[in-house]
């Protein structure tokens, strides 16, 4: 049960929903699920593929169905994790005042049998029986910086042996160059999840999102055989928080 | 239309909406100081309610006196004009998005050109289109065609060029003109059309096909990328067995605890109603509900 007030504040609470979307026929799947946001002050900000087949169609759709988010359309650079960068540009340079964001992309993993489990409990932290106790758990713990599926919190690092990735030499590279101070690398695999807003504010003041997005590789990128920035960032998208003295925690 | 409406103006609003319901057209938002960064602003530019089809715009570079000073200081406003790229409604012909520009062909000039141009490469375009306007060419070879703002000339003009097979191409207007220039050229090519329907036929299937190969270009490029990512994928999920993935998953979670522990399960099972209770006694009972 919750109290009255508590109700009020997640009520109250300005999220911004950073959602990137490389693949037309899966949007629908999404939207059922965006509709959890119609009780909260929702800000959306769309990101469309310029590679996506029906991009018109689907711009017009997200148009009529949301006439205030914001919507840009970028090459395939970076996979999703280039499409939230320039979300997340947009959303510095627009001087939003958010409290959360929420990222989120329409996964779809074509490598493996397990895709769409993946993809079900991903999207797990926009189940609206979840959402008030993300928002409560944020307000009741100011260390809990990001919120996500408990099962995809992952720790690739080993403190005798360092990294054991295929990105180990680009993390190494960019811990040192944007100074991150950390003594726990967990970060969310699949990068979905909430976030406190002044987090990403915080960092992507001092580096331009976009300056990182330019660094990330093109096309469809894959770290089977090679590290990759792209994958990289994925996982420093998580560490700029811990980086920050905040936590991360699982649901 | 046989060619596209290009609509040059100093006013931002008008991508507020299609006002010249024309069919297709592309506003070419005139840029000649660098206080019009601060005037479209991220703000203004996606508060405008823009016709999902059919309206574009692009920037216009049009900073004829000044160039080096303009194109040295674009550096600073790189991620801004990026951003107008973004926009949906921008104007990318095949990845490049479309840039006028009205400007000297100074080695400076060039040199900020190429460096932006760098940047953009960077952000996964494959470079840009420029459409430089301080060259008079009104041959079929030029892509485009600056009209002044008589419309009689214009209705000439545009006829002239319809007979020398002009197609497909821009057809540049002054925002001061720009709803009669547009119905200038569309009574021109209803003229045309009565007059030589023959040519007028074989301009428009042109002009159609045209853009259909564009189209369908631009399909085969995003196809065969597809088809070799579907390649790759096929590849990783042959090398990765994914049972052996969830034996050792189910070996790691499960199989390695002690058996004690094992049957107490089993027993819960029972208790939270998931087990038949028979099942634990007697093989021949179904022992998993549904």
């Amino acid at each position: 049960m919750i109290a009255h007030h508590l109700k009020m504040d997640i009520e109250n609470s300005k999220i911004g929903v950073i959602l990137h979307i490389y693949y037309e026929d899966s949007f629908e799947f999404i939207k059922e699920r965006l509709k959890v946001f119609k009780s909260f002050n929702t800000i959306f900000f769309f990101n469309i593929c310029i590679n996506a087949p029906g991009k018109e169609k689907l711009y017009a759709n997200l148009k009529t169905t949301y006439p205030s988010s914001f919507i840009t359309q970028t090459t395939n650079v970076g996979k999703d994790i280039g499409g939230k960068l320039t979300s997340l540009d947009l959303f510095i340079k627009l001087r939003i005042k958010l409290d959360y964001l929420v990222l989120l992309h329409d996964k779809k993993s074509p490598h493996s049998a397990l895709g769409d489990v993946w993809k079900q409990k991903l999207f797990k932290i926009i189940e609206p029986s979840n959402l008030t106790t993300i928002v409560k758990a944020f307000r009741e713990k100011q260390q809990v910086g990001i919120l996500g599926a408990k099962e995809f919190i992952v720790n690739e690092y080993d403190k005798k042996t360092g990294f054991d990735n295929n990105n180990k030499d680009i993390l190494k590279a960019l811990i040192v160059k944007h100074q991150l101070k950390l003594n726990n690398f967990d970060f969310i695999g699949g990068t979905m999840f909430w976030i406190r807003a002044e987090i990403m504010q915080s960092f992507f003041s001092k580096y331009s999102a976009l300056e990182v997005r330019s660094t990330l590789e093109k096309g469809n990128v894959l770290d089977n055989i090679n590290g990759t920035y792209t994958h990289s960032w994925e996982r420093m998208l998580c560490w700029i928080a811990l980086d920050q003295g905040y936590l991360i925690k699982g649901i | 239309m046989i060619n596209t409406p290009v609509i040059l103006t100093s006013d931002y609003s008008l991508l507020a909406g299609n006002v010249y319901h024309a069919e297709s057209f592309i506003y070419a938002l005139n840029f000649n100081n660098l206080s019009c960064f601060e005037k479209l602003t991220l703000n203004s530019l996606h508060s405008y309610k823009v016709d999902v089809r059919d309206v574009y715009f692009a920037i216009y570079f049009n900073f004829s006196e000044n160039d080096p000073v303009f194109f040295e200081s674009l550096s600073n406003w790189k991620e801004l004009i990026l951003h107008y790229f973004f926009h949906p409604n921008y104007k990318i012909v095949q990845n490049k998005p479309m840039v006028f520009l009205n400007t000297n062909d100074s080695v400076r000039v060039k040199e900020q050109l190429l460096k932006l141009e760098d940047y953009i490469i960077s952000q996964g375009y494959d470079g840009w289109e420029l459409i430089n306007m301080s060259s008079e060419l009104n041959t079929k070879n030029s892509s485009y065609f600056h009209a002044n703002d008589d419309l009689n000339m214009l209705s000439r003009n545009y006829h002239q060029l319809l007979e020398k097979n002009y197609c497909a191409d821009f057809i540049i207007l002054n925002d001061s003109i720009a709803l009669s220039g547009i119905n200038t050229l569309s009574e021109v090519e209803n003229t045309f059309r009565k007059d030589l329907p023959d040519h007028y036929y074989q301009l428009n299937e042109y002009k159609q096909l045209i853009e259909e190969v564009k189209q369908l270009r631009g399909r085969m490029l995003l196809m065969e990328k597809d088809l070799r990512n579907q390649k790759q994928y096929l590849e990783i999920y042959k090398s990765l067995d994914e049972s052996t993935k969830i034996i050792e998953f189910y070996r790691n979670e499960y199989e390695i605890l002690p058996s004690w522990y094992k049957k107490l399960g089993h027993i819960l099972k029972v208790l939270t109603g998931k087990r038949s209770f028979r099942s634990l006694f007697d093989n021949n009972v179904k022992k998993y509900k549904n």
